[in-house]
């Protein structure tokens, strides 16, 4: 577990009582009050005494979406709470705006990490999750059930299955940023995504889509020589209109190599076949 | 006629309330801090004291001593959680005091997802909610959020 939910789960341990977390419970207790704004310029903001521990956060009342301003309010009690945060804000009285130097972007992660940990407790998702099944079914019924976002809630799941899976996320036909399971080791280069032959670009493009999972070739997502490491990648792409934007699910379901269908393969012409089978004795290390 | 104030009677004050500060107890340290300056972070404090003896040392092209430097390296902030430990991080938990609810007048922001400059109408929310932070919460109820 990241240190930023090290420290969420320290605070839950003290702070929170009941499930899903009662954040206005929590900001009363640490000192925060909380505003709803008619802000157009931000999503959120704290302001807090530098050395005190007196805050007032504030969240964009034109947020539709409660479990995204549930999601503000947890990313600034992260700032709140994370000591060295307190130095990343700009003083208003001196005029600066604020500056996304690469301490603030780290400080920003920090804050997300706080927020997802506080919100999807791992010691709560393992009992929700069933970590072997990567479904949209599964991870919008916990995101319901823990008043988070889909997206929050995915990437969640990813931090703790050994499946080989990923998400992107893509605004207007341009793949913005991912996330992925330890064991989907494959580059999606988002610079290239999504590919006329994926499903999230015939989204974009107004067409059908799938409501689940379904076969996409491989090189729609990943580059040419990846793409050959993984003869099924399955894809399931939702719309998400209000972000003009397309949450794409991959799963590499299957990634294995077998020896029939690789006879010739020449970086494994020096391998038995009998070495791709249980009776294999010795394994390269 | 009354004698001058020295250095040392200051000290000599608080010998006599609490005994040596050096060898109360971090806890008792704090509970004497949060007494004598309500609201504000001792490690803080601290290091903004041996901050400005650093500098006027340095500008007078002198190292600081090893005790302003003692206390600068024991008080700096770390600039990620990357290598805190885990007590550490219990400690950052463990610290977290009662509310603070009296006047305050050292500001800080941190926008989330902020486009570009503020237009006057967002301004004047910062101004406000700048100014309810800087009142004292003491005084009446609190104002129910919307």
């Amino acid at each position: 577990m990241r240190p930023a939910a090290q420290l969420a789960s320290l605070l839950a341990e003290k702070f929170v009582t009941t499930w899903p977390p009662d954040l206005m419970q929590i900001c009363k207790d640490l000192g925060l009050r909380v505003r709803d704004v008619p802000a157009k310029g931000f999503d959120g903001v704290l302001i807090r005494s530098r050395n005190g521990q007196k805050g007032i956060i504030a969240v964009n009342g034109s947020i539709r979406e409660y479990a995204r301003k549930r999601f503000t309010i947890a990313h600034e009690i992260g700032h709140f709470i994370i000591p060295h945060h307190r130095l990343l804000g700009n003083v208003c009285e001196e005029g600066t705006i604020e500056s996304f130097d690469s301490r603030l972007n780290r400080a920003e992660v920090e804050a997300n990490e706080f927020a997802a940990e506080l919100l999807l407790p791992t010691a709560i998702l393992k009992t929700r999750f069933n970590l072997n099944e990567f479904s949209l079914h599964q991870i919008a019924a916990v995101a319901a059930e823990s008043s988070t976002s889909l997206t929050a809630t995915m990437r969640s799941f990813l931090e703790m299955t050994a499946l080989p899976c990923a998400l992107v996320w893509s605004v207007a036909n341009q793949a913005q940023w991912c996330a992925r399971s330890d064991s989907f080791k494959f580059f999606l280069p988002l610079t290239e995504l999504p590919s006329e032959a994926s499903f999230a670009a015939r989204i974009f493009k107004g067409q059908a889509f799938s409501s689940e999972f379904v076969p996409v070739p491989a090189n729609a997502w990943l580059d040419n020589s990846t793409a050959e490491r993984v003869p099924v990648l399955l894809e399931h792409s939702i719309p998400l209109p209000n972000y003009t934007a397309v949450l794409t699910m991959l799963w590499a379901y299957k990634i294995d190599y077998s020896p029939e269908e690789h006879e010739n393969d020449g970086l494994l012409e020096d391998l038995a076949p009998e070495d791709f089978t249980l009776r294999r004795r010795r394994w390269p290390r | 006629m009354p004698r001058e104030k020295t250095p040392n009677d200051e000290s000599d004050f608080f010998d006599k309330l609490f005994g040596d500060p050096a060898e109360l107890a971090d806890e008792d340290l704090n509970l004497l801090f949060d007494a004598l300056a309500p609201g504000s972070d001792v490690k803080v404090t601290i290091h903004n004291i041996a901050e400005s003896a650093a500098v006027k040392y340095r500008s007078q092209n002198r190292l600081p001593p090893d005790h302003v430097q003692t206390a600068l390296d024991a008080t700096k902030e770390a600039k990620s959680l990357e290598n805190v430990t885990p007590s550490k991080l219990h400690q950052i938990v463990e610290a977290i005091k009662e509310p603070f609810t009296r006047p305050v007048s050292d500001p800080v922001f941190a926008y989330r997802n902020r486009t570009g400059k503020l237009d006057s109408d967002d301004q004047a929310i910062i101004d406000n909610l700048t100014e309810e932070l800087q009142s004292d919460w003491d005084e009446g109820e609190e104002k129910e959020g919307k």
